[in-house]
């Protein structure tokens, strides 16, 4: 059971959870989490994504069972409810009239229904909701003050804050945008007094504290898209970049005023100018937008929140902010922690753990994969002190000893097709020119796939900048870790092969690229 | 053993205690046993010490060349092309092997040696060519490549 509680909210909840999921399989997650999603555009291409994401990596986690002591990947053990969406609607085409009733309303309430009237336009009331409130959040407000807790993804979450007992023992983090629709109405709705912090599943002595430390993280404007809308939509609601500032400042006041019941506040945006992520997209599959560095950085304020331990009595908001000192974005600009004296070693462990995990999916995806169909790799040192080219021996063996054997191959062969979306992701945070973490291009084609050994000698090598090294050298790490012992030696093949790739990944940080792992690693 | 410059001073101390076993007293027995006709037995002896120290010294780089090889980031990746390097090497030695038991027949073509006396020299050359070279780098070859050694794979 896990503690520690992520709620995406919105189209940019999915794409920082994302970016958390893909800090997990870097090793820079925590050890348990919990994370559901909301959102009631459930075609939204973000979200898809995201879902195809979070069950790739929970398999690929699932299949990995022993790891060495400095192998991380993966670490991070997601459990996610089902279903993982809180979609808020159980019907298609599903408007604000018909949600509230206002037909019945009308001969039951009069009052009331003409209050919501003056309250809602026309085509508030009336547009489908199926591809979320268009950037109207007093729609979403109204329509997610009430998550059915009888059903999942809201009853396990509340099931397992009821299992907890001491204040503060639940961390609870919540991220959405604060300029769209569905974000903004969702992160000051959970933050109110009675949904999450002082839930009567959370609330200690009537409320004196809570069991729930709870956080959240507003995404202030950061990207832009076409505004080359279609015909067709313009006749309907829209939000466009040039809507961003305005509901953002009015976001902002509203939350100044009202009581949210957060603990730890993280505002992040940029004021970047070419912060282009696709084209426009009302909702649906079509609004599927490129990973950009803003959601890394809001999923390294998930990662400092939950790495904290504090008593949950009633909040006294802490608002964290950072800036960057110029245009670029490289390491030292990265807010990893809230804490100054930690700031230095937080930001060389991200940069290790990135270097290394970009290393290790990168050469899975190229040399580890070609050496799966290699006639002569069980010449390799690496290969031969550990695995066998011929089973003479049973069932067993071969899992032990064999992988290119067809279960073993396709573990790794999904740890490889997930590498790939890994460093798919990290080629789209850097195609922002000011984004200068890591030289991707070396190791990534125009449409972000791995190139080639042959294509790219010294990708790796001149990833970090400064020192070089070729891939040559990182087989002869493969080799220096040699035969592995303990308990990996009696591993399965699969198990083996991530940790001889993962250890020579370490290895060849340390040694060829000079990135060093800060202590406790 | 497998790690430069090891490697390299091991296999040449094993090269010269091969050496001074074929040459001394494998040499001394041959030198008291053979039925020379027009050279005297130390310079017999001189020849003889002389052509297996030259083949024993092209066996020797021929180790050094692959334990270089075998330590090159460029190979490390390379085993086909690798155990080809090998193949060549050790091919190569045991042409040496031969030509160093020609040139030795040419030597010796006015005495009258007999098989035994030939086949104890051809003993010596092969210690120190193509065995030698087996021997130095199945035990001292770099990790990389130490399964191309024949035998090893």
């Amino acid at each position: 059971m896990s503690n520690l509680f992520y709620i995406g909210i919105g189209g940019t909840g999915a794409r920082v959870a994302e970016a958390l999921v893909h800090l997990c399989a870097a090793g820079h997650g925590p050890s348990d989490l919990f994370l559901f999603l909301v959102d009631p555009d459930e075609g939204n291409g973000n979200l898809s994504r995201t879902k195809t994401l979070i069950a790739k990596y929970q398999d690929v986690r699932r299949r990995i069972k022993d790891r060495a002591e400095g192998v991380n990947f993966f670490r991070t053990n997601i459990v996610t409810p089902d279903p993982l969406v809180w979609t808020i609607f159980s019907d298609q085409n599903m408007a604000l009239s018909r949600y509230i009733g206002l037909s019945n309303m009308k001969l039951t309430d009069p009052a009331l229904a003409q209050l919501a009237e003056a309250l809602f336009s026309q085509e508030e009331l009336n547009t489908a909701l199926n591809e979320g409130f268009r950037g109207h959040p007093s729609i979403g407000a109204v329509v997610m003050a009430r998550p059915d807790e009888t059903r999942d993804p809201w009853k396990t979450f509340y099931d397992q804050i009821a299992n907890l007992t001491r204040p503060g023992d639940a961390k609870v983090f919540l991220v959405g945008s604060i300029f769209g629709g569905t974000g903004a109405a969702g992160v000051p709705t959970f933050a109110s007094e009675k949904l999450i912090k002082f839930h009567k599943t959370a609330s200690i002595e009537e409320g004196k504290s809570s069991k729930v430390h709870l956080g959240g993280c507003l995404v202030l404007p950061y990207f832009t898209f076409s505004l080359d809308v279609p015909e067709a939509e313009r006749q309907r609601m829209h939000v466009t970049p040039s809507d961003f500032p305005l509901a953002t400042r009015a976001a902002l006041q509203y939350y100044a005023l009202r009581k949210l019941n957060f603990d730890d506040v993280y505002l992040v945006g940029d004021s970047l100018q070419d912060g282009r992520v696709g084209d426009f997209a009302p909702g649906a599959a079509r609004q599927d937008n490129s990973p950009h560095y803003i959601e890394m950085a809001s999923a390294l304020a998930a990662v400092d929140f939950f790495a904290r331990s504090e008593p949950g009595m009633r909040p006294a908001a802490n608002y964290f902010t950072a800036a960057r000192a110029g245009d670029e974005i490289t390491w030292s600009g990265l807010p990893v922690s809230r804490s100054v004296a930690n700031i230095k070693q937080e930001q060389d462990r991200l940069r290790h753990r990135l270097v290394t995990s970009t290393l290790f999916f990168y050469s899975l995806c190229t040399y580890g994969r070609e050496a799966l169909v290699d006639s002569d790799i069980g010449r390799q040192y690496w290969y031969k002190e550990n695995f066998r080219l011929r089973i003479k021996g049973n069932e067993d063996e071969s899992v032990r000893y064999d992988p290119r054997g067809s279960t073993q191959k396709d573990i790794l062969e999904r740890i490889a097709a997930y590498g790939e979306l890994f460093l798919e992701w990290l080629g789209r945070i850097h195609q922002h020119p000011q984004v200068k973490l890591l030289d991707v291009r070396k190791i990534l084609d125009s449409e972000l796939k791995p190139l080639t050994r042959a294509q790219a000698p010294r990708g790796i090598g001149s990833l970090v900048g400064g020192r070089e090294a070729t891939f040559d050298a990182f087989i002869q790490d493969l080799d220096s870790v040699g035969e592995l012992r303990g308990n990996l030696a009696a591993a399965t093949a699969a198990d083996k092969y991530v940790n001889l790739y993962g250890l020579a990944s370490n290895r060849y940080a340390r040694t060829r690229l000079d990135v060093q792992a800060p202590e406790g690693n | 053993m497998r790690k430069t410059p090891l490697n390299y001073f091991v296999s040449l101390a094993a090269t010269g205690v091969i050496w001074f076993f074929v040459a001394v007293p494998v040499g001394n027995y041959l030198g008291d046993n053979v039925v020379l006709e027009t050279l005297t037995t130390e310079k017999f002896l001189s020849w003889y010490r002389t052509v297996l120290g030259c083949a024993a010294l092209l066996g020797w780089l021929a180790c050094v060349y692959w334990f270089f090889y075998g330590t090159r980031e460029a190979n490390a990746g390379n085993m086909k092309g690798a155990c080809r390097v090998w193949n060549f090497w050790f091919a190569g030695e045991l042409v040496v092997g031969v030509a160093v038991m020609a040139v030795f027949v040419y030597l010796c073509l006015s005495e009258a040696l007999v098989l035994v006396d030939y086949l104890i020299v051809a003993m010596g050359a092969s210690l120190l060519t193509w065995a030698l070279f087996w021997l130095c780098t199945w035990i001292l070859s770099p990790r990389a490549v130490m399964y191309c050694v024949l035998g090893r794979r």
